[in-house]
């Protein structure tokens, strides 16, 4: 059963939350081409939050070009997916913010590697 | 006598419903997990509710068998509300008590969805309630142009009739299978419709007992309103057929049978389902905790309430108990309690109507 997880305590909103499970899955292989996703409705009532919220993180997926959004019908994972190439930079920012974080907690750069290394095994072994 | 052994069964089937829900076992009274160990005023509550059960009995009985028939009626009447007032009371006093583990703020969703209600439903139950109603009205047709002008439509606690009117008013009954099959299905709608919210470790196994659980809830449902409706169809084509000449002697033996049938379905309802059920929540608990992903803020009153304006959720999973309850923020729950106290009385009230044209 594929699940997402999901944090109120978090200090990150939920929406960024749902978008990268959903992307992290979609990237793992877990969800593949045409596969579709819970209905707006339906996945606001299991998190628990407005319909906006959801809707928002299917269409971050959208403009990322993972999910094809079809009015009156569910968001289906786009074959061959493949994050559009303006989002890297993007990415490289944010791996850039995780580094700094990671070195302000006394890390050197063996251990920050180590870092990565693990999260590397976690993602593709799930 | 046959009045009296009326009353006395309608004292004796209350006491035995809350008889059986007052208990306290394990780490559970009145089949409520409190979050802490039982402890003496836990024990205190049940030996008090069942004192008072008891007592109830015993004086109940005593005056369906003994008083003046007035008197017993009047008794029987009031008598039954005694241990159910009382079992309420000693219940919120244990929820007040209670000491319920937050609801935790991580937890997983699925991305299928839900297995919907037609999953959990018992096709034949659902045939057999069809069934039922449909062969209900087709018998009170059959004797319809049979019956006299007045026939007697409602009793007292000692089975006579005390209020009389036109035949047709009798289509009331039918509407009232109807309202609760309607009932029924919106019962399992709202379990199936319930938030499906995993925990994050043994998600699997929650899964599996979750479902359960539904599929529990829902079978125990089916059962209940079966036997309501069987009480409601004994009821109305008793009084049908007891109206015609040389059948007046049925009359009585109907209000016993429509109690006996939906007493049954209560207390056998309870009798099949509340062990399995208690059983399945614990396994619940001990994997992941109940209201997964219900606002911790949001339950008010101890706990007995839910109301939490940013969640969307309907249908929401107990905190104490078994079952489920409404966010009471959301208007459509309001909506549904208006509706299942208006639309019966709107039936007998439109049935009296159409049948005084």
């Amino acid at each position: 059963m594929l699940t997402i997880e999901v944090d109120f305590g978090s200090a990150r909103p939920v929406y960024r939350q749902i978008a990268e499970q959903v992307r992290g899955l979609i990237a793992r292989g877990d969800l593949s081409d045409g596969a579709e996703l819970p209905s707006v409705r339906q996945l606001a009532a299991n998190v628990g939050v407005n319909l906006n919220t959801v809707a928002k993180a299917y269409r971050i997926l959208a403009d990322e070009g993972l999910v094809d959004l079809r009015h009156g019908s569910r968001a289906r994972v786009v074959g061959g997916a493949r994050a559009r190439a303006p989002e890297v930079e993007g990415l490289e920012r944010e791996l850039g913010d995780v580094i700094s974080r990671l070195v302000l907690q006394g890390r050197g750069r063996e251990e920050v590697s180590a870092f990565f290394e693990t999260a590397l095994e976690r993602f593709f072994e799930r | 006598m046959l009045s009296r052994i009326i009353l006395a069964s309608t004292i004796v089937t209350v006491v035995l419903v809350v008889w059986l829900v007052a208990r306290a076992d394990g780490e559970r009274v009145f089949y409520m997990d409190l979050g802490r160990p039982l402890d003496e005023r836990d024990r205190a509550r049940v030996r008090r509710v069942q004192g008072v059960t008891l007592a109830s009995a015993l004086v109940g009985v005593a005056a369906a068998a003994f008083a003046p028939l007035p008197a017993a009626v009047l008794v029987a009447t009031l008598l039954p509300f005694v241990p159910i007032a009382w079992l309420l009371i000693e219940v919120v006093g244990a929820v007040k008590s209670a000491k319920p583990a937050e609801a935790s703020l991580r937890f997983r969703v699925p991305l299928t969805e839900p297995p919907p209600a037609k999953q959990y439903v018992s096709l034949p139950l659902q045939i057999a309630h069809g069934a039922l109603i449909a062969l209900s009205a087709a018998a009170f047709v059959f004797v319809r142009g049979q019956l006299p002008v007045l026939v007697p439509l409602h009793f007292d606690a000692a089975g006579r009739p005390n209020r009389w009117g036109s035949p047709d008013e009798l289509w009331a009954l039918g509407g009232i299978m109807l309202f609760c099959w309607a009932l029924c299905w919106l019962l399992v709608v709202g379990v199936a419709r319930e938030r499906w919210a995993l925990p994050t470790a043994h998600t699997e196994a929650y899964a599996r007992a979750s479902r359960r659980r539904r599929q529990l809830l829902v079978r125990m449902i089916e059962v209940l309103m079966l036997c309501v409706n069987a009480a409601v169809a004994a009821s109305w084509l008793g009084i049908a057929i007891g109206s015609l000449p040389g059948w007046s002697h049925l009359l009585g033996i109907t209000v016993v049978v429509a109690l006996v049938l939906s007493a049954g379905g209560a207390v056998g309802s309870l009798v099949a389902f509340l062990a399995p059920l208690t059983a399945v929540q614990r396994q619940l608990s001990a994997l992941g905790g109940v209201a997964l992903g219900t606002r911790p803020d949001g339950w008010r009153w101890g706990g007995m309430i839910y109301y939490a304006p940013d969640d969307p959720a309907l249908f929401i999973p107990k905190r104490f108990g078994i079952g489920q309850t409404f966010n009471f923020a959301r208007p459509a729950a309001w909506l549904i309690l208006v509706l299942l106290v208006v639309v019966p009385i709107g039936i007998a009230f439109t049935s009296m109507l159409l049948s005084r044209r």
